[in-house]
C-alpha cells in the first residue's frame, strides 16, 4: 500500500515544510540584497532602519514556517522536539557561562551571536544522540 | 507499560507506516510505542484501541 520510510502525509509535511522555509530564505536573500543596496545611500533614520531590517522578513517567514511543522508534528515528535529544545538550551548555557569565565581569564572576547553558533552545535549534538538512541532501539528488537 | 500493539499489528497484516497512516502519527511513534519506549497518550490509546475495536486495557497495561 505504501513504500518508503514515512506515510504519505508526513511525507507531505516534509514537503510543505521545506518549501515554506526555502521561500523563507528566499526572500531572506532578495530583502538583504536590497537592504545591502540601499542602506549606505540613505540618511540616518527610520527609513534607513527599516530597509536595514528588510531580511527579517525573510526570518519571520521560516519562524513561521517552523511553528507550522511542530503543530503539524504528532505528540511524540513534539515531546522528542522539547527533550532536544532543553538539552540545547543546556549546553548552551553550559557554554556560555564557561566561557564568560575564561574571557575574565583572559580569553578573547566573542561577538553575543556565538551564542547561535554554540545553539546550534548543541543542537546538532542532540540530533546525533537522538539517531544513535533510535538505531540502538531497532537493533534491541 | 507492555502494549500489544504489534501482534494486533503484525495479525492485520499492516505494515508500521499503514498502521500510523490510519492513526495520523508518524512511523517513528509507532515505532517507539511498539518497542515500549513510548507510552501513548490517553487520546491516541483510544484511538488505537478503537482501530483495533479492543478496550484499552486490553491491549496496554503490565499484564497484557
Amino acid at each position: 500500500m505504501f513504500s518508503g520510510w514515512e506515510t504519505p502525509t508526513t511525507r507531505r509535511n516534509g514537503l510543505r515544510y521545506f518549501a515554506e522555509v526555502a521561500f523563507g530564505v528566499l526572500l531572506c536573500f532578495v530583502f538583504s540584497r536590497i537592504a545591502k543596496a540601499y542602506v549606505a545611500a540613505l540618511p540616518d533614520g527610520l527609513t534607513r532602519d527599516a530597509v536595514a531590517l528588510l531580511p527579517m522578513i525573510g526570518v519571520l517567514v521560516i519562524g513561521a514556517a517552523i511553528l507550522r511543522a511542530i503543530r503539524r508534528t504528532d505528540e511524540y515528535g513534539q515531546r522528542k522536539l522539547l527533550a532536544n529544545l532543553a538539552a540545547t538550551g543546556g549546553l548552551t548555557m553550559v557554554w556560555s557561562i564557561g566561557y564568560a569565565m575564561l574571557e575574565h581569564a583572559g580569553w578573547p572576547r566573542l561577538s553575543m551571536s556565538s551564542v547561535w553558533v554554540a545553539a546550534s552545535i548543541a543542537w546538532l549534538l542532540c540530533s546525533v544522540v537522538e539517531v544513535l538512541q533510535n538505531l540502538a532501539a531497532a537493533r534491541r528488537r | 507499560m507492555k502494549n500489544r500493539v504489534r501482534e494486533l499489528r503484525n495479525a492485520r497484516g499492516w505494515t508500521q507506516i499503514e498502521l500510523a497512516e490510519q492513526l495520523g502519527v508518524s512511523r517513528q511513534t509507532i515505532h517507539a510505542i511498539e518497542s515500549e519506549r513510548y507510552d501513548p497518550s490517553l487520546p491516541l490509546a483510544l484511538t488505537i484501541a478503537k482501530l483495533f475495536g479492543k478496550k484499552v486495557e486490553a491491549i496496554f497495561g503490565d499484564d497484557v
